[in-house]
């Protein structure tokens, strides 16, 4: 096997073809001795091997620099550039300076979009490249001292391009129960006499309820006949949510971010692979739902730019759709899109809680999501059908 | 004795990141391609490619060993494990304040004066690795093991931990190459070769007690085109943990039995 033709010119940045991995068709399933499967592989183990020696760097013209402070653990930038900064790190100082903490210090560096320098206390601002030590990816990541697997998960979404803040507790500031009106009908004499008469029937879990009450629907009945199951009690587990995700989106402000569209929780099984617990996710599922008490604005996608390509045949089919509903009543428009919008409750649930498994470095999500069956607190329901009880038995209009 | 074969002689640097949990985590290309074409000993690459950050598919250093193929290089004794950020202080000590950072340089090297145009950051230092210093920051396998299993969200036991690893060394002896399972739903995946160009064989699952999970397992496996394994170790595992030499017991060679299970649909 000849070794000229595998050794590439230093300095040329390797591009995609050379980086690309064998897909999944073209790998073998056993090695079978032969020199072409050798040298394939080996080109693959070379191609990977220069992608892990090509150098991490940025140009002196968007130049960004940090100062890590070991005493907070977290990393200080006088001078914060670039569009980074929408969603990272904290407002300090009066000069405009930003703090990062561990996790977001050490994405910036390993992109290489940032270089941070270890000072002793005493070096200002200004000569710390000259006075501080330029400190090495090796010797951040000890300092640092992240919890690896929310580090692989931060910088997991963040290079999908998602915007991540750590999540902070909002629970001391909002009360934790509502109050709960109660009713309670205290029969009296006149009661019992209107009862007896065949004018007033018993409450509907009274054995008396069926032969006193005239229905005159279905849905009254199925109404009578719902259990009225009280919310279960709120408890305490062991999970901490982790990080606040949005999908990306221009106008985000950290100072006032809307509700986050994901709540995150890191979950580590590397040594332990059991599920969360009820009590946990019951948890989790509860912090999210006193935190996210307004209603989401739907953000309005820009609208599409018209590709050249040819519509697909999903587009045709939404299209035909789209063409057939407008042939029909106003009435029965506005149903189908109430049953649609109530499906997709349905189908989602109302509080979604996303956890992001690591095991041994490897991820995995998972997406847990409260059920809705009795569709309360729908508001887009709500918005359509105002006076409405939204369960699925109750189907008429 | 070339100075590649000089090279060769010596210790894999293993870093030891005291973090969360203690992590030994690879930042030498050199390393990285020793352990694989010498041990093959595989890793997961964890970190941003520089070049492509916007990618979840090529990924980078810092490469991160499982705590198994750690020992395993111990057993094999070709690793030092260095505590690394008393090596990385210890060796900025050495510098006395006088740091000559080497962090600007220039991309065009034709000219020799051009002005220095990139900021570096380099993955660590290089191959100068300085063995006095090393000498100094060793970290024996014991105390890797303690911390491991002190560590707050480690919920392994040492019995376990030395079972777990009776089986990952029992295959890693058969010549496979072997990746974290969680792809698959196992606790490990097993390749004939390098995973670069071979289909992974198997998927390994080191303790079972409930069938279901069985059926469950082979049937996904072999919808993968995979077999199942399970595997038991004649090592007993109700010993006490007390006085324990964890060294020599991860060390002995139990009898292993592996399982093969596939989904066999008769009809």
């Amino acid at each position: 096997m000849s070794q000229i033709d595998l050794i590439e010119p230093e300095d040329e940045l390797p591009d995609y073809s050379q980086l690309s991995v064998p897909k999944r068709g073209e790998k073998e399933f056993q090695p079978d001795g032969t020199t072409i499967q050798q040298s394939a592989l080996q080109t693959s183990l070379e191609a990977m091997y220069s992608a892990l020696d090509s150098l991490r760097m940025h140009h002196i013209k968007q130049k960004l620099i940090g100062i890590w402070r070991t005493e907070d653990n977290c990393c200080y930038i006088p001078h914060p550039r670039g569009g980074y900064f929408k969603d990272m790190g904290v407002p300090s100082g009066k000069k405009g300076g930003v703090v990062l903490n561990a996790i977001e210090c050490l994405y910036l560096v390993e992109r290489g979009s940032m270089a941070v320098y270890l000072g002793d206390g005493n070096n200002s601002e200004e000569d710390i490249e000259s006075t501080g030590l330029a400190l090495n990816l090796s010797y951040l990541y000890a300092l640092a001292k992240v919890d690896l697997a929310q580090y692989q998960i931060y910088s997991y979404l963040k290079r999908l391009g998602y915007i991540i803040q750590p999540y902070t507790s909002k629970m001391d500031h909002i009360p934790l129960f509502k109050p709960i009106k109660q009713t309670k009908m205290k029969p009296n004499y006149l009661v019992g006499l209107a009862r007896n008469w065949g004018i007033l029937s018993y409450p509907s879990f009274h054995p008396m309820h069926f032969k006193t009450k005239h229905y005159f629907n279905y849905t009254d009945i199925f109404k009578s006949l719902s259990l009225n199951t009280e919310s279960i009690p709120k408890t305490t587990g062991n999970l901490k949510i982790t990080f606040r995700v949005w999908k990306p989106t221009p106008s985000f402000s950290k100072k006032s971010p809307p509700s986050p569209d994901f709540h995150v929780v890191v979950l580590d099984t590397s040594t332990d692979t059991k599920f969360p617990s009820f009590a946990d996710v019951q948890a989790l599922h509860d912090e999210i739902s006193s935190t996210n008490i307004k209603p989401k604005e739907q953000v309005k996608s820009p609208p599409k730019k018209k590709s050249s390509m040819p519509p697909s045949k999903k587009e045709l089919r939404a299209k035909r759709q789209a063409e057939r509903q407008s042939k029909l009543d106003q009435s029965i428009q506005k149903r189908n899109a109430y049953l649609n919008s109530r499906d997709q409750h349905l189908k989602n649930g109302s509080v979604t809680v996303v956890i992001a498994i690591v095991n041994q470095g490897i991820i995995n999500f998972v997406n847990l999501s409260r059920g809705n069956f009795k569709l309360k607190e729908c508001d887009n329901l709500d918005n359509v059908f105002p006076n409405k009880t939204h369960s699925i038995i109750y189907n008429e209009f | 004795m070339s100075e590649n074969e000089l090279a060769a002689s010596k210790p894999i640097v293993l870093p030891l990141i005291d973090s969360a949990n203690p992590e030994v985590l690879i930042f030498n290309t050199t390393a990285i391609r020793r352990l694989r074409d010498e041990y093959g000993i595989l890793g997961v690459l964890i970190g941003t490619l520089a070049q492509y950050p916007q990618q979840n598919v090529f990924l980078s250093v810092p490469l991160k060993l499982m705590v198994w193929e750690v020992i395993w290089l111990f057993e094999q004794d070709v690793c030092v494990l260095v505590d690394w950020l008393k090596y990385c202080n210890l060796k900025k000590d050495a510098m006395n304040g006088d740091y000559k950072n080497k962090n600007l340089i220039s991309l065009d090297k034709k000219k020799a004066d051009t002005k220095p145009d990139f900021l570096i950051t380099t993955n660590d230092y290089g191959e100068e690795d300085d063995w006095e210093l090393i000498d100094q920051c060793k970290v024996t396998l014991q105390s890797y093991i303690d911390k491991y299993l002190s560590s707050p969200n480690c919920k392994t036991t040492i019995p376990q931990l030395i079972s777990n690893y009776h089986k990952f060394k029992h295959l890693k002896n058969e010549g496979y190459f072997i990746s974290p399972g969680l792809k698959f739903g196992g606790d490990l995946v097993i390749y004939p070769g390098d995973p670069l160009r071979y289909h992974s064989y198997s998927i390994i699952k080191f303790d079972f007690v409930d069938i279901n999970e069985i059926i469950v397992g082979g049937r996904l496996a072999t919808g993968v085109k995979k077999n199942m394994i399970i595997m038991e170790s004649s090592h007993a595992k109700e010993q006490s943990s007390v006085g324990l030499d964890v060294a020599n017991e991860l060390f002995s060679d139990p009898t292993i039995t592996a399982y093969s299970i596939e989904w066999a649909g008769f009809g």
